[in-house]
């Protein structure tokens, strides 16, 4: 086995040993091309690396406007407005995560009641107990929030039960009317005529031995969930 | 790294070997100073960059100022490895290749995968003088003084300057080729 494969060896060894074909010409073109452009290559790069040439004044000046007072304050400016930036997105995460905190609570749009304070005005004891009833209306409105889609149906309903043709419902005009006359003061003069017979031979004294007790404002109203 | 008085350094702005670890965190700091003594200390070479890549004096111009820009607003992220003048020459490199790439889109770049073997002729380079060599590679086209630059000054090869170029390793060899061509004709030319 050893014998064959030596007399391979020596059969390739022989033949090849001498040979010496002529290359393409172009091949020789290439390395030449090679050569040519690595030394050109060279001399501009010898003569064209080291060059130093100075620039005009004014490109310093023109720099100068355009630098940054200091890296390091505009290092921590960036450094704290990142923070600032996180702190924001981490808080709209936390609103965006936790929806049902946001969603105002379904509040009347508006409610209106009639709260009737008597203001009592106590006169001197001597004199006659005058009781002064005083009607306030107070119209309690809540401030209206955005309209939920809840709020919204609330009020549709409320509509549809406004309008709705009731054939027992009988509208007392004469009510009405008379609700809207004005309220005519009472005149000072006739104003005796009005007090019960025992108390006209009196003399009024208007005068009051204390201020009058203006009651606070009562803010009765409950909210509807 | 030997500790020297910013003060007294900037009384001798041009003496050699001055640009410290001391002066270069004057300049973080934001002292105009340090600052103008950096920039008379290496503005000349960095404008031998700058004439070598742009096509005129005026680009030149423009492009060491953007340049010393970067540099100063980078000049915090230098690690002190390696030399400082080799990190502000890549600045100004990457700054040159940006500027072509926004304002020449490319166009200069003519994708050819194989380059065609161009015939360079010997050319006598002895006598041409620094000057007029300047400007036989500033009328280069864009493309091709840029690839000629990348690679016979700067060192980078033919995949790197591809990468850097966003071109094809055969297109930036192809480039260099014809960069090569049309110097020896300009140079003729000259003569």
């Amino acid at each position: 086995m050893n014998d064959s494969n030596e007399h391979i060896d020596d059969l390739f060894k022989n033949g090849l040993d001498g040979i010496a074909p002529t290359p393409p010409n172009s091949n020789w073109q290439k390395i030449a091309n090679q050569l040519e452009g690595e030394e050109l290559d060279a001399y501009v790069a010898d003569n064209l690396n080291k060059i130093e040439v100075d620039p005009q004044p004014e490109i310093w000046n023109n720099i100068k406007k355009k630098l940054p007072l200091s890296l390091l304050v505009r290092n921590q400016l960036n450094w704290l407005s990142g923070i600032a930036a996180a702190l924001v997105i981490f808080m709209v995460a936390v609103l965006l995560l936790n929806p049902k905190e946001t969603i105002t609570t379904n509040t009347p749009i508006a409610q209106s009641e009639k709260t009737t304070t008597p203001l009592e005005i106590t006169p001197l004891e001597e004199e006659v107990d005058f009781v002064f009833a005083i009607e306030e209306d107070k119209k309690t409105t809540s401030a209206s929030e955005e309209l939920s889609l809840e709020d919204e149906k609330t009020i549709e309903d409320f509509w549809s039960f406004v309008m709705d043709d009731d054939e027992d419902f009988v509208v007392d005009e004469a009510l009405i009317e008379k609700s809207l006359e004005p309220i005519l003061p009472l005149p000072v003069e006739d104003s005796e005529a009005y007090l019960p017979e025992n108390l006209k031979s009196l003399e009024p004294v208007y005068e009051f031995s204390q201020e009058p007790i203006f009651l606070p404002e009562v803010e009765n109203f409950t909210i509807v969930n | 790294m030997s500790k020297l008085n910013i003060n007294n350094l900037i009384k001798t702005p041009h003496l050699e070997g001055i640009i410290t670890q001391d002066v270069i965190q004057s300049c973080i700091a934001g002292r105009r100073a340090s600052q103008e003594l950096l920039y008379q200390y290496f503005a000349p070479r960095m404008f031998g960059i700058c004439l070598r890549y742009g096509h005129d004096y005026p680009t030149a111009e423009d492009l060491l100022q953007e340049g010393f820009i970067k540099v100063f607003n980078k000049l915090d992220r230098y690690r002190y490895e390696g030399s400082f003048e080799g990190w502000m020459k890549r600045i100004f490199i990457n700054t040159a290749i940006e500027h072509y790439r926004k304002s020449s889109n490319r166009k200069f770049f003519v994708e050819i995968e194989h380059a065609t073997e161009l015939t360079l002729k010997s050319v006598a380079l002895d006598s041409l003088a620094t000057q007029d060599l300047l400007k036989v590679v500033q009328k280069l086209p864009t493309g091709y003084r840029t690839v000629f630059n990348l690679y016979a000054i700067e060192g980078y090869n033919h995949k790197e300057i591809g990468k850097m170029l966003g071109i094809s390793e055969g297109t930036s060899k192809s480039q260099l080729a014809r960069a090569r061509a049309t110097l020896q004709k300009n140079i003729k030319s000259l003569k």
